[in-house]
Parts: structure tokens; sequence; C-alpha cells
């Protein structure tokens, strides 16, 4: 694994693996938190944790809020902070169980499949916890000898359902892992360049950033063998523009959703899906159907469960309803949108009821409604119309938002178009408008 | 059809903007790089675009366009190309 200055062999991976699991060893059977900026302490965190069975649930880089509330909701009983490791000092919070777990039960479980709970953005602000066997995790992974010592470049977190698949991608096959020390476009196009990537994955946004801002960074020649692409449409605009600046490169686009895994693949360079797949499942175990112009699908690599909600858990074979909606144009179907308001910004999903409720708590805010506007270069960014409190500045009110989105909302989920109103738009239910204003 | 000074200006005053929404001031001049030297991120470039296309009707990112953007100047050049090649767009 490289990561900006660092590397990491197996050898050293394995190593670090063994001495962590030593130090986490009374984790079995334990619900654990982690939280982990760096992807060198993820790795051997998340192997260890698996060695001593315990209950990893991924919380990437959540705030602390964030995590005291998720905490409570999931019945975490510790905390792991990797944030500051250097290599032998990490936080621990043990947590008195806010109800008390029966210890076999949570037993029996792990040993009958080990894996980890991915967190994903729901509908009502907290996440669903989607459970994944680390079986399932890997069925989609192609192992072949000539992918031993290739260069991955992954730009997805990787406490997330694809930077997970490209993880598994690379370390199953003995290949090397990259991922960039910052997410600028510059360092990625730098990256690709200079550590001689081969096989590359990451959302469309990132793509089409790297196309656009690397600025003095060439992209040509490349060592790229594969592009890949995933987590948002894929528009026949980027495919063609990728295909223009990499004529060498296979371009891949990947539909997978957190709570059925990877889907299928398309590679013929075209947006959308061919039609086909409807009659002719694309991946073993894959079937798709269109319902009232929303996709259903099934997969054989399901969560195990939701953890905690109400929703139903879905068993084999029913089908999941990906909220995705589709239209059939000729012989192909293309996406369209949401069936529910949640929205992708830049591959991350984001809901504006959340949103909303946390700029309603700042100071100077009577009224907000917070939208999505269509964006060509990450999908949608969100937009807040925002009627002010009389007593405060237009200012005052911009510097409190800035300073609540710090602490409670992640940067995709912050507004970035912000307009001050008299008005805010209600529907014909008297209730806020969250569509778009074209709608 | 709006011309390179027009489109110079609104494109200052999209950046403003964005920039005034996340309470940070900065000049911009042509030479400004566009990346996060002025303190805007990705999803702030995106809105300035988004503020772009509001206010001229030009979205130069679904044109399909190859372009390199290192500094306002290019975006300028960027859209300036844009709208010739919609002349009627208001």
């Amino acid at each position: 694994m490289i990561h900006g200055g660092q590397q990491v062999t197996y050898r050293q991976l394995a190593a670090r693996t063994e001495s962590l699991a030593q130090q986490l060893c009374h984790l079995t059977g334990k619900r654990v938190g982690v939280r982990t900026s760096s992807p060198t302490t993820f790795i051997p965190a998340i192997l260890a944790l698996n060695l001593v069975a315990a209950d990893v649930f991924l919380l990437g880089s959540r705030t602390p809020a964030e995590i005291n509330r998720l905490t409570r909701e999931f019945s975490l009983e510790c905390i792991l902070d990797f944030s500051s490791y250097n290599g032998t000092q990490f936080s621990e919070s043990v947590l008195a169980p806010i109800l008390t777990p029966e210890p076999q039960s949570i037993h029996s479980e792990l040993s009958a499949d080990k894996g980890v709970t991915i967190l994903t953005s729901g509908t009502t602000g907290l996440p669903k916890a989607a459970r994944h066997t680390w079986a399932n995790l890997c069925k989609p992974v192609r192992t072949t000898p000539l992918y031993r010592h290739t260069r991955w470049l992954c730009l997805f977190p990787l406490h997330l359902y694809a930077g997970l698949q490209v993880f598994l991608q690379a370390f199953l096959n003995w290949a090397t892992l990259v991922i960039p020390s910052c997410m600028t476009p510059h360092e990625i196009a730098s990256t690709i360049s200079h550590q001689g990537i081969q096989y590359a994955s990451g959302t469309p946004s990132f793509w089409r950033q790297i196309l656009y801002f690397s600025g003095s960074q060439g992209l040509e020649p490349t060592s790229l063998l594969q592009i890949t692409l995933g987590g948002e449409v894929a528009s026949q605009a980027l495919l063609d523009q990728l295909r223009r600046v990499f004529p060498h490169t296979r371009i891949v686009h990947i539909y997978a959703c957190t709570e059925m895994g990877r889907l299928f693949a398309v590679t013929d360079g075209k947006e959308g899906f061919p039609l086909r797949y409807l009659d002719d499942p694309p991946e073993a175990g894959v079937q798709l159907k269109i319902v009232d112009d929303q996709l259903l699908v099934t997969s054989r690599t399901p969560m195990t469960t939701y953890i905690q909600q109400e929703e139903d858990q879905p068993s084999t074979p029913a089908y999941f309803h990906t909220g995705d909606l589709v239209k059939v144009a000729g012989n192909r179907i293309l996406f369209r949108g949401r069936i529910n308001e949640i929205v992708n910004v830049g591959g991350s999903k984001v809901s504006p009821l959340e949103v909303e409720s946390v700029i309603r708590n700042v100071p100077g805010v009577a009224e907000v409604r917070v939208y999505p506007k269509p964006s060509s270069l990450t999908g949608h960014i969100l937009a807040a119309d925002i009627i002010p409190s009389p007593q405060y500045s237009q200012e005052q009110i911009r510097l409190a938002i800035q300073q609540m989105s710090q602490i409670h909302l992640q940067p995709f989920q912050v507004p970035r178009v912000i307009n001050f109103v008299d008005q805010i738009r209600m529907s014909s239910a008297f209730k806020i408008s969250r569509a778009g204003p074209d709608s | 059809m709006l011309n390179k000074l027009e489109i110079e200006h609104l494109l200052n005053q999209a950046i403003k903007q964005v920039l005034e929404d996340k309470g940070f001031t900065a000049k911009i001049t042509p030479d400004s790089p566009i990346d996060s030297t002025l303190g805007l991120d990705s999803l702030d470039w995106a809105a300035v675009a988004v503020r772009m296309e509001d206010q001229t009707g030009l979205d130069p990112f679904s044109e399909g366009f190859i372009v390199k953007l290192a500094t306002v100047n290019d975006l300028i050049d960027l859209y300036v190309k844009t709208a010739s090649k919609h002349p009627f767009v208001q």
C-alpha cells in the first residue's frame, strides 16, 4: 500500500495486523466502532478486528458529535479511534453498554460469518447499517495471476462499499494499492503518473475533476490500462471525454449499491446499460427488473441485515428497491434520478431533509429550504434558501452556517449556494418542497 | 451574445459570492489559480459553475470539451468558447 510518502509491504501489514490483534483481543464479540482517517491504519485495524472476531462498524472520519449519536443508535460498546495512530498509540473508549446484548448470540452470529458493517445514508438522517460478510465482499473480486504486482488507485473512502471492493481487488491479488495523499485533482493526476497506476477507480465527479482541473499535470502518455467509474451515474459526455483523453485505456462503469453489493459492469463505452440485462443476467445471481420506473435488483452478495432499522430485512431472493429511477431508450436503459429525496453529490448520497434540520438550528435562520441543483461537475450540489431573522445580518448568518456545518455536516452535505429570500417555496401540501427549481 | 468582458465580470461575481457564502474574501484576477488556493474546493467550483449557469444559461461542463483549467482566465475562455457555440442563449 502506498499513501503519500508511506509504503507498507504485505509483510509489514501482516506484522501490524498481528500486533494490533494482540492489543485488541479483549474485543472479541464486542460491537466496535472504528474511526480512521489514514488507509495505512485502517487496513491493519480491520484485519486485526477480523482476527479477534469483533463486530465492526465502519465510522469513517465522522465527527465526535456524530459518533456519539451513532454509538447510542447502534449500541456500540467501544470506539477505536486511529486518527492519531503512530504505530503504538490509539484511543479506545470503552462504553457502558446501553443495552446488554447476549454475549452468546453475538458470538454465534460472528463465528458463522465474519464481516463488517458499512454505514450508508438513510432518508431520515440516521445512516443505514448494512452488514456484509467478508465472503460476500470477496465474491465480486476477480483473482488472476495477471493482477499480481499490478498497481491500483483507489479514490473511494475505504470504509464504504466501493473502497472495500477496490481494496479487496488489490489485496486478494497481491497487488499494490495506492491512495493519493490528498484528493485534489492535481495530486490525483500526479499520483497516477508518478506511481505508474494501471487500474484506477473513482466516481465520475473525480474523473471530471482530473480531466478539467489537474492543471499542469499531464495525463498522456499514461500507464492506465483500465479506468473504473462508480458511485454516480456516468454520463455519455464523460465516457466520451475519457475515451478521447485515454484512447488506449479500457473504460468501465459499475453499478452497485451498499445493500446488494456490486451488480454489474458496463464496458461498451455507453451510458446506462443494455436492455438485455433484464432478461440475460449480467452477472451470476444478479436479477434486474423495472417496476413503476424504479430499478429492483437481487444479487448473491446482499448485506446480511440492516441493523436496528424498522425497514424490512431483505431476504434472498427478494428484490431490493434501489430507489433509482430508469427509463428505456431503445435497447438501452438510462438512469434518470432518485425516487426519494436522496441526491448524489459527487458520489456521496445526501438527504436534503437532514441538512435542512441542521441549518434550521443556526442562529439567525428563521426558515430554510435545502434543495439540490443539478451540476455537470458533481451530479448535484445543495442550495439553501434562507429567510433570515430580522436582528441578524447576512454575514453573521453565513458565518454561523459555516460553523454549524463544520461540526455537524460532511463537506458534500454543506449547501454551496446560499440565497437569502423573502419566501420559501411550498408544495401544495404546505410542506417545504424539496424538489429542484425545475420540478 | 455575451462578450469576454461581461463573462469575466459575471464569473468574478460568481466566485466572490461563493467565497462570501463561506465567509472568505479574496482578490480575484485572471491569473488566480483554480485550485484550493483561493479557499474553494471542488464542490465550491461546482457552485461557481451553477451560479454562472443561472446567470448566463451557459454550462461548459456539459459540452464535452477537453480543456485544462489552471487559472480563472482559462475558465473565462471556456465560457467564451461555450457562448460562441450558443450565441442565442441569454
